[in-house]
């Protein structure tokens, strides 16, 4: 019998002996960070996926024309980030959609760029020269700056955050606007400071001086307007500066749709920064083709439709060529590149019939790919967000300078160059720096529309309050308040934050 | 040990032990057919003993470890406390029995290990030969029962008829036994023929159950344990066995969420939802003591399922235990002869419940408009003319009223085949059965086809060691529409009635609307005709070995080793199937299929377990038994897959990957491990099975935590005082009350589902970048916050229950808990500012509190028509309250709130109080947030009295979790006869269900018919609100609110089965030992309030859940 226990210990012992082994088990397709950060090649993997946070979350990627639902420009059926909720002016702490998301987003994005600054600057491989690093930082930094331009713009006062934060202090108090919007002037001119000299179509999709110096213009063109939407001339002055700069280095595409569509986006001289996608690992989960194309998740409003002009440059239903039995003909040709009636049509018999409904009727086409129809989920949708072109540059540079000297000849050649693209008629002579406001900013609508800039100009020029509460053809019943010129901030932000996050004044 | 095992008492058996797992009976029965032996050898070697004026029984003791060989005496007749002194020196056990005993009046019989004594009885006693038959309540003949002469050796077995003949004197007590019947004892006067009808014992009071680890007596367990037969779960006709455990055994909640043929998804949970961290709620499955999923059993080779509800009685299961723990034991055969048995069904599945929409196209169309108008909408209406030309039709097949249901569902069968042989002889015993199951979808395109096979073997070495084999495989083939039976159903349910599937021109080409404006789903008809299939086989095997060694009398050594492979296959093909207009028949569009190409995928899982112990079982003095036992446990996991993936196919037809084009093409493969590594141990302690205590332990280590936290510790205590063997009870002769016993038990239990890798800082391969629009960059970021000190979150039950059997057949069990879950493993709640993902932290308390009650009585109808009628009637009832006793900050998630206090995801959203019946109800009432409120909508109650409704008007409303579940059930025999029927329902639920159904017109789906009585301006009373069109409804009809919380209490018929069995005269004559014959029929009735299909579902969301079946089942069961 003393053999069989003795056996039995024997056999526990044994299967114990391989205890430590047994129970130490490590991730097989990860990396952890104690491996990390070592090399070169570590720190351009890191970079990479300061630019790939880009895509994520859609706000600035697949669905950047989303945030035209948030304007007379259109009308989102399917309420992404609850566009609804928002347009009806239900706005509070715990509305969520753009409200928590933006917010998140941000910090997010932040959060992976501070820990970049951070490991770079600890790092003391020599694998790194000095220039590199600085190069390194000045991408990264140009991209914290977009980021925190975008809280600033939408939420005001804001938390600060420079470095990575851990459990311990990552409760954080808001600091004021001003200081926030320091943050991104600083952060800029490093960039600008440290960023490639050469335009963004030579630099291979990384951001360049020219795009920090574009991004710096649209900054302080918002700041221009204050609080009132009355401009800062000195500001746009400071813009002028800037866009005189970018538009040295960059050419109008000759092909409008260019732009937007992927062929035509391959060294476009136009585009200053995009968000890039690759067919077929590196896409948005669900592409723009889909999206747009067959969800119709953006309807373009009539008033938007109306407000395209006829080819002769007159108003539509002024203008002589007005007809009103078919609506698209003889109109301002970004019309039809810009929306589609019931089903976008390329000709040819090249078309793609949504499986959606259609809200008011019209789809938008500016973003779709001829070559992808019939768009459906395997539609492996590669055109590039644009962030950035020369278009919005030159209308800044319309604007600030209409403000600063008057309609003179630069500010008439800024905007006609745009119309001239497209075959339509130059401006009328002789427009007092009134009617030149009300010009740049029709062209500004018709030429930049659904490209996420609506939201931003109506906020900046105080408008938005005259424009959306007479929108009578969104579906929704519109509604906007003034003290949505900035979000509340997330409510869950808040309750997290024991008290030391105070929420915006009005909610 | 000793054990008082039969009713009439003073009948002392000394056995070794009980790792056996013999019943009693059994044991009897072997003694008796080795009776023949007795007289012979009793024992080879020799033995010593000096003992100064011991009792014999002291003595016999001693003898029965030296000699390993147990004793049976009857202290009635034999004088064990008479003092003897004995010395001597290397004798025989013939001589010093002969010693012990000298007045020569007594015999020894060997029968294996055990030595029976008995006093020589008087030869002046009438002989008689008796004889008889044994049957059971059916009437049927029962083989293999032990009749012996009560207070002999004497006896005999019944033979297959049941037949016996016996010798016997005046005035013996002939006792009847059998394995699950209640003895049975008569009196021999002079009948010559004594003929005998056992019932079963319903009681169960020497039901011997399993628990961790080992077996227990019922009567002697400590913890909260219930049992169910294998027997009772297949009178279902359902395929999978979880659904089978449906209503059988309070504090267990089984949710059926679908009907779709191997994809049923049953819910186990027990004792309800214990904690918030991502391990889980649902309970530890062991199969024959090695983790496995119920679902992958034959339901015809389980034995018994024990569930393990409280701590103590799942504390030796330690880290995966927190949510009870089920034990599944599975079939051995019997030593005898060798028995086949068939069982085989055919049954008819229809859905419980279908959609009455209005399927009627002009009345779609007329309110279609009316609902786009509704909703702003002026655009993309039907005209008058289209309107009319689908009312005055005449030919249906140009402008059809489409029910798209109808198109979709049929009712299906489904073909069940079991096949077991069993049986066994000299210590190897053996069960081996096969199963196959065919089951059709009632849904078109989803089946599901099963095959088992299982060997379970048993054998010995020698009397000492024994050894095992259990196998099994087995093999499902799923196939169905690749994005599920929820998703098809759907689609179906988002069409419009204007057109059909087909073109109407005959072509068969598959359509896509018949007007533009229409919106609406994939075409679900053209989905299962094209085979848009996702086909998933998987294999399951599992192979344990065993190894019993009995070291020492009372000391064995028990250890199992197992690896279960699971390998699941699938492939997912997306064909490109063109769709054209219903009215000009003009292409359109491609059918929707979720992508294009063929992904194919193979997963692997690979588990090994290995387990071994000792345990230690013995009597010391008067009445105290100890049991101990300490083992060692470790097991792996590897699971790994490999998926691929190309996008171009030339054809349809050719469904393998080599076939499709290289252009686009991906891989993608991963593999993860874990592992646990355990100690564990039970101390039991019983005085005269009247004080019962029980301690147990587990230490587990697991590789989910780091090296300094990862071992824990989990003990748990329990006793119990069963009244009724106290001395002062039986003297207070109250014969109605067999039995009651009184419950304690406090535990600690550990849940170690908690992700593989919780603790290490990763940074994830995550924000690939293609800055140049030709090459992609790989990208790696920092995603996660880690904490490496994270411990394991622990489980505290607190139970106190009851058992108590009076009357010969009523039983009762109660049971009051407490469990509480702190220290939860959960995400913490960080700020957005990190802008990582949260650590997994310890923080946070659960408790649920609850009670339960089951009740059994069974009783035998002795006299008048209905004599011999068999019946017992059971019910199950148990209640539980969550509560979210620490969490943190309150956290809201659309209409689910998680706040202290609260129990958890409690529904949180504005209350429904009515409809706005006129335009001066909306004026007098608060404004409804910024909406633009009409006449017809919701009406939402203003809970803080601030004169406005905006989203500080919501409030937490029950329902999440049921009142409480209960169950009865009914089952009855009577000559051959046999009906039972089941009853299962859940109390003061809801749920909250959305789009399609809910919201008209969500993607173009019909109305319900109720939408006919909406509000309009002639009808300012109606029972619905106005009507919207799908999600281009405001908001004032959109926003969550309890318009869309519906009461999903139900009370169901689960189960009705009718069955005769043919009598044994006749089933022998066509070779047969037992022919039954049976109807059973599944869910045949409902009673709820719920207006979707089934209330019965996993919970929350859409209201398109594709329903539970309806079963008519016919079957057959055969015997050899």
């Amino acid at each position: 019998m003393k053999n069989y226990i003795l056996l039995a210990i024997i056999a526990v012992l044994l299967s114990c002996s391989s205890c430590n082994d047994l129970l130490d088990k490590e991730p097989l397709d990860k990396i952890s960070s104690g491996i990390f950060w070592m090399s070169k090649t570590d720190f351009e993997m890191a970079l990479t996926a300061n630019y790939g946070m880009l895509q994520e979350n859609d706000i600035f990627g697949a669905r950047y024309a989303n945030w035209d639902v948030l304007t007379d420009n259109g009308y989102g059926q399917h309420n992404s980030f609850n566009s609804k909720d928002i347009v009806s002016g239900n706005i509070n702490p715990t509305t969520g959609g753009y409200i928590s998301d933006l917010y998140n987003y941000s910090y997010k994005a932040i959060a992976r760029a501070n820990i970049f600054l951070t490991e770079l600057k600890n790092y003391e491989g020599n694998d790194l020269s000095e220039n590199e690093k600085k190069a390194a930082e000045a991408e990264v930094t140009f991209l914290r700056a977009f980021h925190y331009f975008n809280l600033y713009l939408h939420y005001g006062d804001v938390p600060l955050v420079l470095e990575p934060l851990s459990l311990e202090n990552q409760v954080q108090a808001k600091v004021d606007a001003a200081q926030i919007y320091d943050q991104v002037i600083k952060d800029l001119d490093f960039a600008i400071a440290n960023l490639n000299a050469v335009p963004y179509f030579e630099n291979s999709g990384h951001a360049t001086k020219s795009t920090a110096r574009a991004f710096k213009a649209r900054v302080l063109i918002n700041e221009a307007y204050g609080d009132t939407g009355v401009p800062n001339t000195t500001i746009l002055a400071e813009v002028k500066q800037l866009c005189l700069q970018v538009m040295g280095e960059y050419s109008l595409s000759p092909n409008f749709e260019d732009v937007f569509q992927d062929k035509g986006q391959q060294g476009n001289t136009e585009i200053i920064f995009s968000v890039n996608f690759l067919a077929p690992d590196d896409l948005p989960s669900r592409g723009v083709d889909l999206i747009y194309g067959d969800w119709i998740s953006v309807s373009p409003l009539q008033n938007l439709v109306d407000a395209f002009e006829c080819a002769d440059g007159l108003p539509w239903g002024t203008s002589p060529l007005t007809n009103t039995d078919d609506p698209f003909e003889n109109r301002d040709p970004r019309l039809a590149k810009t929306i589609f009636v019931d089903y976008p049509d390329w000709g040819n018999g090249n078309i793609h019939s949504p499986t959606n409904s259609r809200p008011t009727g019209y789809g938008l086409m500016k973003f779709l790919e001829p070559d992808n129809t019939p768009y459906g989920y395997s539609t492996l949708s590669q055109q590039n967000t644009v962030i950035l072109r020369l278009g919005e540059v030159l209308l800044m540079y319309a604007e600030a300078q209409n403000e600063i000297e008057g309609p003179d000849a630069t500010v008439y050649q800024a905007i006609n160059d745009i119309r001239a693209r497209v075959n339509m008629p130059a401006l009328t002579e002789g427009l007092n720096k009134d009617e030149m406001r009300e010009k740049i900013r029709h062209e500004r609508r018709i030429e930049m529309a659904f490209e996420g800039l609506r939201f931003f100009d109506l906020k900046r020029w105080h408008i938005a309050g005259e424009v959306l509460n007479s929108v009578t053809d969104g579906i929704l019943t519109y509604h906007w308040e003034d003290k949505f010129y900035h979000w509340p901030l997330p409510q869950e932000e808040i309750d997290k934050s024991q008290g030391v996050l105070i929420q915006n004044s009005d909610y | 040990m000793k054990k008082n095992v039969t009713e009439s008492g003073g009948y002392y058996l000394n056995f070794r032990n009980l790792i056996l797992k013999m019943k009693l009976t059994a044991f009897i029965l072997l003694f008796v057919v080795f009776q023949t032996m007795a007289g012979t050898l009793l024992a080879q070697g020799k033995f010593s003993l000096d003992f100064n004026n011991k009792t014999v029984e002291q003595v016999l003791l001693d003898l029965e470890i030296q000699t390993k060989l147990g004793f049976i005496y009857n202290k009635d007749l034999l004088d064990v406390e008479r003092k003897v002194s004995i010395n001597v020196e290397d004798a025989t056990l013939d001589d010093i029995l002969k010693k012990l005993f000298p007045s020569n009046n007594v015999t020894f019989h060997r029968v294996n290990n055990q030595v029976v004594i008995s006093p020589k009885f008087e030869d002046s006693k009438q002989q008689a030969l008796i004889s008889g038959k044994v049957t059971d309540e059916s009437g049927e003949p029962l083989p293999g029962v032990t009749v012996i002469i009560k207070g002999s050796t004497q006896g005999t077995v019944t033979n297959v008829d049941g037949n016996y003949t016996l010798e016997a004197s005046q005035g013996d007590v002939l006792q009847f036994s059998f394995v699950g019947m209640k003895t049975k004892e008569v009196v021999f006067e002079d009948q010559t023929v004594i003929n005998i009808e056992m019932v079963a014992d319903a009681i169960g009071l020497e039901e011997v159950i399993a628990v961790g680890y080992g077996t227990q007596k019922k009567v002697n367990l400590t913890g909260a344990v219930a049992s169910v037969k294998g027997e009772e779960m297949v009178k279902r006709p359902v395929t999978n066995p979880t659904s089978m455990l449906q209503g059988m055994v309070s504090g267990v909640q089984i949710v059926q969420n679908s009907g779709e043929p191997g994809n049923e998804g049953v819910s186990i949970s027990i004792r309800g939802k214990g904690t918030f961290s991502s391990a889980g709620s649902s309970p530890l499955v062991l199969i024959d003591g090695v983790q496995g999923n119920l679902a992958d059993v034959n339901p015809n080779n389980i034995e018994n399922i024990s569930v393990l509800k409280d701590a103590a009685s799942a504390a030796i299961y330690g880290a995966r235990a927190a949510n009870g723990v089920v034990l599944v034991t599975t079939k051995t055969g019997e030593e005898g002869k060798v028995t086949a048995e068939y069982n085989g069904s055919f049954g008819i599945h229809t859905v419980t419940k279908m959609w009455d929409v209005i399927d009627n196209s002009a009345e779609y169309m007329e309110l279609f408009n009316e609902a786009r108008i509704n909703s702003g909408l002026n655009s993309g209406l039907y005209s008058d003319e289209m309107i009319n030309a689908y009312r005055n039709t005449t030919d249906r097949n140009l402008y059809p009223n489409t029910n798209w249901m109808d198109h979709l569902f049929s009712p299906a069968p489904t073909w069940n085949h079991n096949l077991v042989f069993s049986g066994g002889n000299k210590g190897t015993k053996f069960n081996i059965s096969l199963g196959y199951v065919d089951q059709q979808g009632v849904m078109k395109g989803f089946d599901y086809k099963k095959y088992n096979i299982r060997a379970n073997l048993t054998s010995a070495v020698n009397e000492k060691i024994r050894f095992g084999l259990n196998f099994s495989a087995k093999q499902g083939k799923k196939s169905g529409a690749r994005q599920g039976a929820d998703d098809t159903f759907l689609a179906a349910m988002a069409q419009a009635p204007t057109y059909s599937p087909q073109l109407s021109d005959g072509s068969g080409r598959y359509t896509f609307k018949a007007y533009d404006f229409e919106s609406n789903n994939k075409n679900p008809i053209a989905i299962i005709d094209n085979n848009v299939n996702k086909n998933v086989t998987d294999y399951v095997i599992s192979t344990q070995g065993w190894l019993d060694v009995e070291l020492l009398k009372g000391l064995n050594w028990y250890t199992k080793a197992a690896i279960n492979l699971d390998f699941i296959k699938s492939d997912d093909f997306m064909p490109k199937v063109p769709l054209y207009n219903f009215r000009t028949n003009e292409y359109m569009s491609l059918l929707n299929v979720g992508g294009e190409g063929l992904i194919n995928q193979d997963e692997q899982n690979v588990y090994r377990n290995l387990f071994t112990y000792l345990k230690f079982d013995k009597q010391v003095g008067d009445g105290h038994t100890l049991n101990a036992q300490v083992g060692y446990s470790m097991e792996d996991n590897v699971y790994q897959y490999l998926k691929g993936y190309r996008k171009e196919f030339p054809t349809d037809i050719l469904r393998e990957l080599d076939a499709g084009s290289l252009s686009v093409q991906q891989a993608n493969g991963t593999k993860n491990e874990w592992a646990l590594m355990s100690l564990f141990g039970r101390l039991g302690y019983n005085f005269k099975d009247r004080y019962l205590f029980e301690a147990n332990m587990r230490y587990d280590a697991t590789s989910r935590l780091h090296a300094d936290s990862r071992w824990g510790a989990f003990p748990s205590f329990s006793g119990a005082w069963r009244v009724t063997e106290e001395q002062f009870f039986k003297e207070l002769d109250v014969a109605w009350l067999n039995n009651l016993k009184l419950r304690g038990s406090y535990g600690e239990l550990g849940n170690q589902n908690i992700g593989l890798y919780p603790y290490q800082s990763i940074l994830a391969l995550t924000g690939n970048y293609s800055f140049d629009d030709s090459a992609l960059s790989s990208g790696v970021a920092q995603t996660d916050l880690s904490n490496q000190n994270i411990k394991w979150e622990t489980t505290s039950i607190l139970d106190f229950g009851l058992d108590l059997t009076a009357f010969q057949g009523l039983s009762v069990t109660f049971d009051w808990y407490k469990k509480r879950t702190s220290d939860i493993l959960r995400s913490s709640q960080v700020t957005a500012l990190v802008g990582l993902e949260a650590p997994t932290v310890n923080s946070g308390t659960m408790e649920n509190t609850g009670v339960e009650l089951s009740l059994q009585y069974a009783n035998q109808v002795k006299s008048g028509f209905l004599s011999g009628l068999t019946y017992n009637l059971g019910f199950n009832i148990d209640h539980y309250k969550n509560e979210l006793v620490d969490f943190g900050e309150r956290e809201i998630k659309g209409y689910s709130i998680r706040e202290e206090g609260a129990e958890w995801d409690a529904f949180y959203m504005l209350e429904y109080i009515g409809i706005f019946r006129s335009e001066q109800e909306v004026q007098n009432s608060p404004k409804q947030f910024n909406d633009n409120t009409k006449p017809g909508d919701l009406k939402w109650k203003d809970q803080n009295n601030d004169g406005k409704i905006d989203y500080d008007d919501r409030v937490v409303m029950s329902g999440r979790y049921p009142a409480f579940n209960y169950s009865f059930n009914f089952a009855s025999n009577w000559k051959g006869f046999d009906l039972s029927a089941q009853f299962q329902g859940v109390e003061d639920v809801k749920i909250f269900i959305e789009k399609h159904g809910i919201v008209p017109f969500w993607q173009g789906s019909p109305p319900l018919t109720e939408w006919r009585d909406r509000w309009t301006e002639s009808n300012p009373t109606a029972s619905m609100p106005r009507i919207y069109f799908g999600n281009k409804a405001p908001q004032n009809y959109r926003r969550n609110s309890s318009w869309f919380l519906q009461d999903a209490s139900y009370l169901r018929l689960k189960n009705l089965t009718f069955g005769y069995t043919l009598p044994g005269s006749f089933t022998k004559r066509i070779g047969l030992s037992h022919l039954r014959l049976y109807f059973s029929g599944d869910n045949l009735l409902t009673i709820t309030d719920y207006p979707g299909l089934d209330p019965e579902r996993a919970g929350s969301g859409r209201f398109v859940n594709a329903p539970q079946n309806k079963i008519y089942s016919f079957g057959v069961n055969v015997k050899f």
